[in-house]
């Protein structure tokens, strides 16, 4: 399997088949002399800001800190539970019990219920 | 029975979506100053069109993922953004046109400058949006949209030179003008290819829930309605050549247009064109607004669906919410909207190689496309349509500028 | 500004060549676009008749009853406005006198007549509009028989 081509960048469900952002980024852990281990999967605009560039990396830290609260750095989904990878990644998690869908709340509460027809 | 409703369904989509501003105000321009000189290129753009067409809805149907999906999983972030950008801003100026023909029709009928019809205009346009699902937006433009049909019955009306008609299909080199004439064919080509058509295609078939099965009916929708759509716009050229060309009159403003159909059905023709232009192009605002919104949700991996309520997903939703009323800016500031279709639709042809060349490879990615791939005739196609695209996307620039006056 | 650290610094040799492409699209704008030359005057002569033709069908549209009155009369006044902003086009300049004074005067009384054309159709006029029709079509004649030598 080759990580880049097949994991990253590609569409992640949940136990439930329910679509749960892209896989933008990848932890890697290095042990001893052996090669690096895949650790986890990152889910979140942060990681994808600095895999883009540096500075944009910066710039999205920087926000982050500022307005983000206390979900600054992206989701990690641990590797052991990824299920399957064919053109999408299953993993074992439900998608409304993580934070993933943290900016989609947040804008939910704070401006779409605030706009005529936006309550459901 | 709701398979042929659904085929019915389909040509509809495609003549009642192909007309919008930038077609209908290319297609008279060129029939103005050429004759029936450029036919041919409302046919290679329509021809090309109902090809990538069909492999949009292919792709999706087969993969059940999107081309900015694809494009972002198969080609990478950087590709994507890349993409994204090139496209977003050609989205926004073609947004911003549409916007402005509908506002301009909406002056026609009223008396009041368009300039105070664009934020209105804007607002309806998101409402619907906001309020609406997916099948009401794609079926009531398609619908409404086959009253641009009057360009074709107003052409047959006017009995054109069929031998001359014929003659323009064939492509040929210019008598007079060279660079105007070049121009006019890569706007015709930019305003009949639009790149945004495929990502709204694409996602269209996933809000539809498409699959196998429905791989006819893609066909069907693909050619004979993008082939009915082009034949809009050589109605609307046809029109232009025999009551503006033998009196030397060049479309320069959208004021010059409603004569077309009323040189042809009187009173009801001023009607018809004013719905005509209307319908189209808000249709085109509304599709092309979605599309900006599925392109950053696919492509980033938020929720989306035309279909959800916003609150659902907020981030797809507040997305072209916040660009509808930016792309009714230009036009309430009194750009002249002819000027901007003009500029959209080269640069809409220059943002071609971008979503083109990746569908080629797509299209024969077996984890994609699985069995279904394309043959040795379409990928020949669709690698000639790459090529062109990036012909147009050179020549564009230079032309824009010699030509575009 | 200074640039002291490394990440926000860019070499100079970096920003030349980044910014050729850009410098070569400026270079083939300016010349595409250029002064005023007689083959441009020549089209703006032939766009401006053009526009004058086009508010005599606009009028015609409106005296036979296909066109309403608050299209003709919008569409009229914009043709008048396009009319007047020809005339104060700088590209009359690369003409010589004999070729540029006639087309002035031509210019002018089109403007003025599509503006009697706005108000006809809006006091409903029709002997007035008939006349005027006539008056637009001999002057867009007289505009483009001015004759423009475009070679040099």
């Amino acid at each position: 399997m080759l990580l880049v081509h097949d994991v990253l960048d590609k569409q992640l469900t949940d136990r439930h088949g329910v679509r749960m952002g892209k896989a933008d980024g990848l932890v890697m852990l290095q042990e001893g002399d052996g090669p690096p281990r895949v650790v986890s999967i990152e889910v979140g605009s942060l990681t994808l800001a600095r895999r883009l560039g540096r500075r944009l990396g910066r710039w999205a830290t920087a926000l982050a800190r500022r307005w983000g609260g206390k979900h600054t750095e992206s989701y990690r989904i641990p590797w052991t539970l990824v299920r399957g990878i064919t053109l999408e990644i299953a993993v074992d998690v439900d998608a409304e019990a993580t934070r993933v869908n943290v900016v989609e709340d947040w804008l939910r509460v704070h401006v779409v219920e605030h706009l005529p027809g936006g309550r459901p | 029975m709701s398979r042929l409703i659904e085929i019915a369904l389909g040509i509809v989509t495609g003549i009642g979506g192909f007309l919008e501003a930038g077609s209908l105000a290319t297609a008279a321009q060129a029939g103005s100053e050429f004759r029936y000189d450029l036919i041919w290129a409302v046919i290679v753009g329509a021809v090309c069109l109902a090809f990538l067409v069909e492999m949009s809805g292919r792709l999706s149907a087969i993969s059940k993922h999107t081309i900015p999906d694809a494009l972002r999983e198969r080609f990478g972030i950087r590709f994507f953004a890349v993409a994204l950008i090139i496209m977003e801003l050609v989205m926004f100026m073609v947004m911003a046109t549409e916007l402005g023909g509908v506002a301009i029709a909406l002056e026609f009928a009223s008396g009041v400058s368009y300039r105070w019809w664009a934020l209105p205009v804007g607002f309806v346009a998101w409402i619907l949006l906001w309020k609406g699902t997916f099948g009401l937006i794609e079926k009531g433009v398609s619908v409404l949209g086959l009253i641009t049909l009057a360009f074709v019955v107003g052409a047959i009306h006017l009995h054109p030179p069929l031998a001359e008609v014929a003659r323009g299909a064939v492509p040929r080199l210019p008598a007079h003008d060279h660079a105007r004439y070049w121009f006019l064919a890569v706007s015709i080509l930019g305003a009949s290819i639009s790149p945004y058509l495929f990502a709204f295609y694409s996602a269209g078939a996933v809000e539809d829930k498409w699959d196998v099965s429905h791989l006819t009916i893609n066909r069907i929708t693909a050619g004979f309605g993008m082939g009915f759509g082009g034949i809009v716009a050589i109605g609307a050229l046809i029109l232009a050549a025999i009551i503006l060309h033998p009196l030397d009159v060049q479309v320069d403003s959208f004021a010059q247009l409603p004569l077309l159909l009323t040189g042809a059905f009187g009173r009801v023709g001023f009607a018809l064109f004013v719905c005509s232009l209307a319908i189209a192009c808000f249709g085109a605002a509304q599709e092309i607004a979605l599309t900006a919104a599925y392109m950053l949700a696919q492509g980033l991996g938020w929720r989306w669906s035309e279909n959800l309520p916003p609150a659902e997903d907020a981030r797809f939703s507040l997305a072209y919410t916040i660009l509808i009323p930016l792309a009714a800016v230009p036009a309430a500031a009194g750009v002249d909207i002819l000027k901007l279709t003009n500029i959209s639709m080269v640069l809409s042809a220059a943002s071609l190689p971008v979503i083109v060349a990746p569908l080629l490879i797509l299209m024969n990615d077996r984890r994609y496309v699985r069995d279904y791939g394309n043959g040795w005739f379409s990928n020949t196609v669709v690698a000639l349509i790459t090529a062109l695209a990036f012909v147009l996307a050179v020549v564009s620039f230079p032309l824009l500028i010699k030509g575009g006056g | 500004m200074l640039a002291t650290s490394p990440g926000t610094s860019i070499p100079s040799a970096d920003v030349r060549r980044r910014a050729r492409p850009v410098l070569l699209v400026t270079a083939l704008a300016l010349a595409a676009c250029g002064g005023p030359t007689p083959e441009k005057a020549a089209q703006a002569r032939d766009r401006a008749a053009s526009t004058a033709t086009s508010a005599g069908l606009v009028a015609s549209a409106w005296d036979s009853g296909a066109a309403p009155g608050i299209y003709a009369s919008d569409a009229l006044a914009g043709m008048a406005k396009a009319l007047e902003k020809d005339s104060a086009a700088p590209v009359w300049s690369a003409l010589p006198g004999p070729a540029r004074d006639p087309i002035l005067r031509e210019l002018g009384i089109l403007r003025a007549t599509t503006t009697a054309l706005d108000s006809a159709v809006r006091r409903r006029d029709r002997p007035t509009l008939d006349a005027l029709r006539g008056s637009l079509g001999d002057h867009g004649r007289a505009l483009t028989a001015v004759e423009i030598d475009t070679v040099p």
